[in-house]
């Protein structure tokens, strides 16, 4: 049988003082490595398993480490045993021999073999040179530290998320906790693949337990301000090395979720630690695809306000025109049940409902809006209402109230959004032909001009003339 | 909302507390979501919503129950539901559902003589009913069996079958006006065992704290039924 014996195995270890810290590492790498390629590393870069220089087959000063056939052995060899646990079990494995054993020890006796957490939000009160506090949903925080060894495995699992306007031009901090064996310093840094930039090297010194604590890195020249609202996948390539002039060695490949914001959400939303209107990333998944690549508030909220409206997820309650996700508090958790393509609290929806998710989503991207009352029993032109496509006067007269998403002081010289139907765009609204517009950051307007309000109500005593902006009634309803 | 309360009798002796639907409430429905909000401070609702079995999520119907103190409490909520609704001067039903409830309201489609919509109030419950699917179905069946559950005294056939039980009925002289405390302490809401139902000959029922009171309308012996509903 080719490859190692057991008892040359236990030679080589007692031969090179192997010791129990470093046998554990390398039982640990050998057992966590997801794929053969995370044991044989990226060509050309070297690791994490590295030649020993001084010993080896051949005449190369440097030969090979262990390669992806060699590596696939052992994956496969794990599968057999349900994992190792023992390093003796690395014995009769095809194309392990000697060197890539030796190369094996010598990698992890002295190394940085784990990184343990990641913090991108280590000040909860600040979010000029760190990440925003976030929660996943309503009843769920999210992971803290943002990246967790063992836990964190997806991007999902590593959520972070970044105001534009607070941090551009700032330095970004992270704080990373490492681990090393038979080092007390060496320099880390991290090659990112997308936005965020990379990690700067630094050097890192380590206890007698090979723990760094917590230290503080920085980023790389991030490109995430220029790309507006988005959300990205993530991943940090992080990197060791002892002297400056040696060549980097691989550690471990972080995955991140990464959400980008204008500026700070606005209400409902808050930064105050431990509250349960924290951003959530449930919502910063649909709030960021919706409004991608908006760079400032009337586009993201338009944006939103159009994929609302658009969404085919709602429809408008033609028959009684009632709220369903609720007027004191907005049932947020259930409409996001619904846009994701679960039941939520069913298909309809009214004025309310839509101005709480329109606006809800928008102030998560830092825009400003307001719910806020139109009233009252007023007469309507024809209009498309959410989830239909015909031309029609609700109810055959009109609303005893219409509420909308609104800015500043939601006054009559204030804009609103309307998610909930499509007014007539041309010049004569109150008649055939119709020309769809959804209404966005549009002048809610007096009866005179034709702004939102001429073209939502006929310019009659009962129609415009009794559709009033109603700022007293305007709020932020808390998410539930 | 005064004359809703004048109109209000059998209502104002009638009392639950914890009813709740389960997934065998409605048959050929599948209840796909239950969802318990605290719509303001100190006040629960419950929302089913029901899906009906192979629709493939077409057919829905959305239901929302919120227990009061009172039957009072209850119109009010009962306000506040068409308050926040865009159609202007729901209609009071005056069909075939109303016999339903101590005040209904209903709505139907435009272009259907069916029942899409109803909210209505039975003693210190508030319901709200709708049809919230692509398809509207009339809810009429629905509302109706509801308000039975609500307001009907268990049958003996019922009470033999072990779907109801009679807790032991206070039995009291009382003066006119007099407050008598039926039920001294409410017992903690537990999901799936069963509610209760009290009802009382006349004056009227509501909860004080954990407990629930009768005021007598009338001088005289009284017999209030209390009963405990298996879901």
């Amino acid at each position: 049988m080719s490859g190692l014996t057991a008892s040359y195995i236990n030679w080589k270890m007692a031969a090179e003082g192997t010791t129990a810290a470093t046998k554990a590492i390398i039982l640990d790498f050998i057992n966590t490595a997801p794929n053969a390629a995370a044991i044989a590393g990226i060509e050309p870069s070297e690791g994490p398993v590295v030649d020993e220089p001084g010993v080896g087959y051949g005449d190369q000063v440097r030969d090979y480490d262990i390669g992806i056939t060699v590596a696939q052995q052992i994956i496969s060899k794990r599968s057999s045993l349900g994992g190792f646990t023992n390093l003796t079990q690395l014995s009769n494995i095809k194309g392990f021999g000697q060197d890539k054993f030796n190369d094996l020890l010598y990698s992890f006796s002295k190394t940085v073999h784990e990184i343990s957490a990641i913090q991108f939000n280590f000040n909860s009160s600040t979010i000029t040179n760190d990440a925003l506090n976030v929660r996943k949903n309503y009843s769920t925080p999210s992971p803290s530290p943002s990246w967790s060894k063992g836990v964190s495995h997806t991007f999902a699992d590593s959520p972070v998320a970044y105001a534009i306007k607070e941090t551009q031009g700032k330095p970004l901090g992270i704080r990373v906790s490492l681990k090393a064996n038979g080092l007390s310093a060496a320099f880390v840094r991290a090659i990112g693949d997308g936005c965020l930039g990379s990690v700067n090297e630094q050097l890192v010194t380590f206890d007698s337990d090979g723990n760094s604590g917590f230290q503080t890195f920085y980023l790389q020249n991030p490109t995430f301000h220029a790309n507006g609202v988005n959300a990205y996948n993530i991943s940090l390539r992080w990197q060791w090395r002892y002297l400056p002039t040696d060549p980097w060695r691989e550690i471990v490949t972080t995955k991140h979720r990464l959400f980008v914001v204008l500026e700070s959400p606005t209400l409902p939303w808050v930064q105050t630690v431990g509250s349960t209107s924290l951003p959530w990333t449930d919502a910063l998944e649909i709030a960021c695809k919706w409004a991608s690549g908006a760079i400032d508030k009337v586009t993201a909220a338009t944006r939103i306000t159009e994929r609302y409206n658009g969404c085919g997820r709602v429809s408008y309650d033609t028959i009684s025109g009632a709220t369903m996700y609720g007027w004191a508090s907005y049932n947020f958790t259930q409409m996001i049940n619904r846009l994701n393509g679960g039941p939520g609290l069913g298909e309809k929806v009214n004025c309310t409902d839509s101005a709480n998710t329109v606006s809800t989503l928008a102030n998560l991207l830092g825009c400003d809006l307001w719910q806020s009352r139109m009233e009252a029993n007023f007469d309507l032109n024809p209009v498309i209402a959410i989830g239909y496509n015909v031309w029609e006067v609700p109810f055959g007269s009109g609303f005893s109230y219409h509420e909308v998403p609104w800015t500043g002081a939601c006054t009559e010289v204030d804009h609103i959004y309307d998610g909930c139907l499509k007014v007539e765009g041309d010049a004569d609204p109150t008649s055939a032909p119709h020309v769809p517009l959804l209404p966005t950051n549009m002048l809610f307007g007096e009866c005179v001009t034709m702004n939102y309000r001429l073209r939502l109500c006929p310019p009659t005593p009962t129609g415009c003339a009794r559709c009033h902006a109603q700022p007293g009634t305007k709020k932020r309803r808390p998410i539930i | 909302m005064e004359e809703w309360a004048a109109n209000t009798t059998v209502g104002r002796h009638i009392f639950n507390y914890n009813y709740r639907m389960t997934d065998t409430t409605l048959r050929d429905w599948e209840l796909v979501n239950v969802v318990e909000a605290e719509n303001e401070p100190g006040l629960t609702e419950k929302i089913y919503i029901w899906e009906k079995t192979g629709s493939r999520g077409k057919t829905l119907v959305r239901i929302g129950i919120s227990e009061h103190n009172d039957w009072r409490l209850a119109q009010a909520q009962l306000q506040s539901h068409l308050m926040h609704s865009t159609r202007p001067n729901i209609p009071r039903e005056f069909g075939k559902l109303a016999e339903i409830g101590d005040v209904i309201f209903a709505c139907q489609p435009r272009d259907a003589k069916v029942v899409a919509a109803a909210f209505f109030t039975r003693g210190n419950v508030t319901v709200t009913v709708s049809s919230v699917g692509e398809t509207v179905i009339d809810i009429s069946n629905i509302v109706s069996m509801l308000d039975r559950a609500l307001s009907e005294t268990p049958s003996t056939q019922e009470i033999k079958k072990g779907l109801a039980e009679e807790l032991a009925p206070r039995s009291f002289e009382a003066m006119k006006g007099e407050t008598v405390k039926v039920i001294d302490k409410l017992p903690e809401p537990v999901a799936r065992s069963g509610w209760i139902k009290i009802i009382a000959p006349d004056g009227e029922l509501r909860r004080e704290e954990d407990s629930v009171v009768y005021v007598s309308s009338q001088a005289g012996e009284k017999k209030v039924g209390q009963y405990w509903i298996v879901h």
